[in-house]
């Protein structure tokens, strides 16, 4: 497994290192073009951008003693220079533009760690991707129905599972009223050293409704840090749990109104299925996560 | 309400949504309001004022007499009398965003207002990140 995950990392830096010099020549003459026709698909540079959304909605909690969390106000910000954006919490810097593909060097949370932080930023900048949080009050704690104490363990019995930065590049082809987008990401924070391939492809049925599918693959440093449980954290008889890569696809449904003026409904609803290594961990009880909102989006 | 209900509740209002949608495309102009097409207009290295064909459309809920103004001028760019949607074309040269107004005809009550944004030369344009991870 080592060798899979130098491998892997070994990868992601040579298609680095290939990319900034194959693209970094033709960067600019390519990024103008293509938006001269002020296309919905383009933004203004050098400029801050605000929405926000509100609404109801909930995503599934499939954590041992933990409570669903609410959607209800959803900031969104970005920023895009010639070059450099940022997108809530993702850096990016785009080494490759053109109508019908991307190339972009990113940074991204590992959405994993709003496990351990109901207040974590990835739980109010919310990617309908991020996994699993936890409310951990212990007026939440004590609210719950029984633990099972042989089999499960509460999350809030075990050491800090740490906030991590993953960093990558990021290929995205378009194609006709289909995107395909894949990203080779590793942890740049030192966290657990791991590595996360996310894949998705999105088909627009119209210019309201949007299907996507796809998976994000955790290498097993990246699984077994968020839900192992190390022999050193357990001090009864339950037993430590060593996870090894997982494989979580997703399926997800979009309705975007798209309304001439700065407000407008969206509906979003996602199903995503954890992989075993995930799921039979002793603090995971479900093997799924659903994420839906309905909201009405306001740009400021 | 349990987890199945919510979800069951949610999708089900989704799918009312679609539906909806699908019944809007069918109409002309398929929501109330004011509609600029363009909405944008790129002025381009050497030109000072953007010349296009901008088609407007506008639907209301009762029947009237409205008008059309922008902020160019105070007279109105055309009236249409016992009427409750209708869309124009119209030739425009402007040098500064195109602030659109509908009003009533008999009190100059505003009804809906559209802007149609120039977008100058200093102002550079870029493709969005494509990003199907997003919420939206």
């Amino acid at each position: 497994m080592k060798q899979t995950t130098s491998t892997f990392t070994a990868c992601t830096f040579a298609i680095l290192l290939a990319s900034l010099l194959l693209f970094s020549q033709s960067t600019q003459a390519e990024e103008s073009s293509g938006c001269d026709d002020v296309a919905e698909s383009c933004i203004e540079t050098g400029k801050w951008n605000f929405a926000v959304s509100i609404g109801g909605g909930l995503r599934s909690n499939p954590l041992v003693d933990s409570d669903n969390i609410p959607l209800v106000l959803l900031p969104e910000f970005s920023y895009y220079s010639d070059n450099f954006f940022i997108e809530n919490l993702d850096l990016g810097y785009t080494l490759f533009d053109s109508a019908e593909m991307s190339f972009n060097l990113i940074a991204t949370p590992s959405y994993d760690s709003v496990f351990f932080n109901r207040w974590d930023p990835g739980n109010l900048l919310v990617n309908l991707t991020s996994s699993l949080n936890v409310n951990q009050s212990l007026a939440d704690q004590t609210s719950q129905q029984p633990q099972d104490l042989i089999t499960e363990i509460n999350p809030s019995e075990l050491s800090d599972r740490k906030f991590s930065y993953l960093a990558g590049v990021e290929y995205s082809k378009e194609y006709h009223n289909s995107l395909l987008q894949l990203s080779l990401l590793t942890d740049i924070t030192n966290t657990h050293s791991g590595n996360e391939i996310r894949a998705a492809y999105a088909y627009s049925f119209s210019k309201n409704v949007k299907a996507t599918f796809g998976f994000t693959w955790k290498d097993s440093k990246l699984t077994d840090y968020y839900y192992g449980v190390a022999p050193e954290e357990i001090i009864d008889d339950r037993g430590a749990y060593d996870a090894s890569s997982s494989f979580n696809p997703f399926i997800r449904i979009t309705f975007d109104e798209q309304s001439k003026s700065d407000s407008d409904w969206r509906f979003s609803f996602e199903y995503q299925k954890l992989d075993s290594q995930i799921s039979n961990s002793p603090i995971v009880n479900d093997n799924y996560v659903i994420t839906f909102y309905a909201g009405k989006r306001f740009k400021l | 309400m349990g987890m199945r209900k919510v979800v069951k509740f949610f999708l089900i209002i989704l799918s009312i949504s679609m539906m909806g949608e699908l019944y809007a495309q069918n109409d002309k102009i398929a929501e109330y309001g004011l509609t600029l097409s363009p909405e944008k207009c790129l002025l381009l290295n050497q030109a000072k004022e953007c010349a296009i064909v901008v088609k407007v459309g506008w639907k209301t809920k009762i029947n009237g007499d409205y008008c059309l103004y922008n902020n160019l001028s105070d007279l109105s760019i055309t009236c249409w009398e016992n009427n409750q949607q209708a869309e124009k074309e119209f030739l425009l040269s402007f040098s500064k965003d195109l602030q659109f107004e509908l009003r009533h005809k008999k009190n100059n009550q505003v009804v809906f207002t559209a802007t149609l944004k120039l977008y100058k030369k200093t102002s550079n344009l870029r493709r969005k990140r494509r990003n199907p991870w997003s919420f939206y």
